[in-house]
């Protein structure tokens, strides 16, 4: 009875210790297969959820980024073409220009007839700018879409933005929001079903420039168009006033003009060059026939129609931004410059005479 | 039972156990051995996920930097820095030589302080009221006609901008104050803006660079690149900043 006892025990040991290597060997043949499978899974960095949604927002404000960079460019040269284009539109003056200066008024004359009756008439058009927010807008977005049709990101194109000039004190401000979102997608392989990280953001901005743009264009406007039809000595003194009147912007007569040939044809009927003729052709050169009788003439005159001559005045003007931060050295004054160039103002008056100087009779 | 048998079960026990003791160890040394656990991967994971962090860091870096206004005074600062050159106050961490080479050449850079002064003295346009990304839009238009002045007035400014103060070393007999500036490469064109690839910071004609105090081919072995895009007139232009890990600085002497 003992002795099957100890058998038992004995039995036990041993297979406990088989029981244990098996054991053991499983374990360890579990934790070399999940070792395998870790390296075959090629594991995401810790925290890489985190880092790819983070991701996601720095990749928004690089888009963000080049956009208020965009805006800021596109405001400066947008103000510097608008000022040199004369404060017009982008499509320009509707009374033209004169050499590159836009015209703030034009003076034309042209024959008109009214119940039979020809004459030529003066006209002297006003095409002072007028509508700046409209006006500085175009300029911007056609500025904005050029920078941002270069970028191959996922921004709206300019016309993609509501774009506003909001008034602000001393400064140009423009404001922007993107009328459609724009979604940046990472792929997510977390899940068994492949998904997607998606983060919206609608792009918005509000870039300025310390330039008063609003203020200049009114001020300009409307002393500018009050220069309209003077002489050019009272043009010389009106813009000595608005230089003491607003030290900041600087005003200069770069030429006057005055032209005479602009003529207008009436073509009401007319004679001239008339001169008489002999009505003998033998008549000799001393005016006598041969017989020694006088020599009768006629007058015989050329046909042709009354031609007026009206002078017209061109006054050439330029404003320019004072502005002592960007005094050049050995200069007496600074201007306000861009990487585009000085914002200046340049635009042409122009006015014809209401009555000809001259009519004349023209074959 | 007999002495003998007892024996005999005693030392069956002390082997048993024995046996177990021992395949335990065999086990943990095993699981110690060098390519059959996951030690390495595990550190790779943990590696890895601080590179990305890195990474992030130095693109958000970038932005910053580009977001940045330019400062009305630049010139000022610029003749600060000469000053303190000339007065020998900068001195390379390592070499112990005068630092920012002002006038000296690095590798086939040349960086002008005069040329780079004038340039951004005649031209206040490029910086005044602008941000550090608008500063160098502005530049492009020099860069086409004077390449060597536009890059010695972008190493000019961007030292004078973005050098700050990295660390303090104080010991028994002294206190240094260590300083940096980033290294920046600007390209105009040449590049493909759909991917722009990163840029080698080798010296290479055609770009735009400010190396900063920390070029040395220790910091480029572990460097991180963020490349970002922004407007010019003409086409977006590429903007790199290098991140060393090791960074060789400048220092001052405490005034």
């Amino acid at each position: 009875m003992k002795n099957t006892k100890k058998g038992a025990v004995d039995l036990f040991i041993f297979l406990v210790g088989v029981f244990g290597i098996i054991m053991l060997i499983v374990i360890l043949f579990a934790i070399f297969t999940s070792y395998d499978d870790l390296k075959r899974a090629d594991p995401k960095p810790l925290g890489y959820k985190a880092v790819e949604i983070l991701s996601t927002y720095e990749e928004a404000d690089e888009s963000l980024l080049y956009l208020d960079a965009s805006t800021r460019q596109a405001i400066e040269n947008a103000l510097y073409r608008f000022g040199q284009n004369g404060l017009q539109p982008t499509t320009g003056s509707e009374c033209g220009s004169a050499s590159f200066y836009q015209k703030w008024s034009g003076g034309t004359v042209e024959k008109t007839t009214t119940g039979g009756m020809s004459q030529c008439i003066v006209t002297n058009t006003e095409c002072t700018p007028k509508d700046f927010e409209k006006s500085y807008i175009a300029y911007v977005s056609e500025e904005l879409n050029k920078r941002i049709s270069g970028y191959k990101g996922i921004l709206p194109k300019a016309d993609g933005y509501d774009l506003i000039q909001s008034p602000k004190d001393g400064a140009t401000e423009v404001k922007g929001i993107a009328k459609t979102p724009i979604t940046i997608k990472k792929a997510n392989y977390d899940t068994a079903v492949k998904t997607e990280l998606s983060y919206e953001i609608k792009p918005s901005f509000r870039e300025s420039t310390d330039i008063d743009a609003a203020s200049h264009f009114s001020y300009t406007t409307s002393n500018g168009a009050a220069l309209n039809k003077k002489d050019e000595i009272a043009i010389k003194k009106e813009i000595e006033n608005l230089n003491s009147e607003n030290p900041k912007l600087e005003w200069s007569l770069n030429g006057f003009i005055k032209e005479c040939k602009n003529m207008c044809n009436t073509g009401e009927s007319c004679t001239t060059n008339c001169h008489f003729e002999k009505d003998e052709p033998k008549c000799n050169d001393d005016d006598f026939a041969e017989e020694g009788e006088f020599c009768p003439r006629h007058e015989v005159c050329d046909t042709g129609t009354v031609e007026e001559s009206y002078c017209s005045y061109t006054a050439y003007i330029q404003v320019r931004i004072k502005d002592d931060r960007y005094k050049l050295p050995g200069e007496a004054n600074g201007y306000r410059k861009t990487p585009y160039g000085n914002i200046e103002y340049w635009f042409a008056l122009n006015w014809m005479d209401e009555s000809p100087i001259k009519s004349e009779c023209v074959v | 039972m007999n002495k003998k048998a007892l024996l005999g079960d005693f030392v069956l026990k002390v082997f048993t156990i024995l046996f177990y003791i021992m395949f335990l160890m065999i086990v943990l040394i095993i699981l110690k051995l060098p390519g059959c656990t996951n030690d390495k991967d595990v550190t790779d994971i943990i590696r890895s996920g601080s590179d990305e962090t890195l990474q992030l860091k130095v693109e958000q870096q970038l932005i910053t930097y580009l977001r940045t206004p330019m400062p009305d005074d630049l010139l000022e600062r610029i003749e600060r820095m000469r000053q303190m050159d000339e007065d020998g106050e900068f001195t390379d961490m390592q070499s112990g030589e005068p630092a920012l080479k002002w006038n000296g050449i690095v590798d086939t850079i040349v960086f002008r302080l005069k040329d780079g002064k004038k340039l951004i003295e005649q031209h206040p346009e490029i910086y005044k009221g602008q941000t550090y990304a608008g500063f160098i839009a502005a530049l492009e238009r020099h860069f086409r006609s004077e390449p060597e002045k536009a890059n010695a007035a972008f190493d000019l400014a961007t030292r004078a901008v973005f050098a700050q103060k990295y660390e303090e070393r104080i010991t028994r007999k002294t206190s240094k104050e260590v300083y940096a500036s980033p290294i920046i490469i600007v390209k105009y064109d040449g590049f493909n803006p759909e991917s722009p690839e990163p840029i080698k910071t080798e010296a290479k004609p055609g770009d735009l660079r400010s190396i900063g105090d920390s070029y040395d081919a220790v910091s480029l072995a572990a460097m991180k690149y963020a490349v970002t895009l922004i407007p010019t007139e003409d086409n977006p232009a590429m903007v790199q900043l290098n991140a060393p890990a090791l960074i060789q600085n400048v220092r001052l002497p405490r005034a």
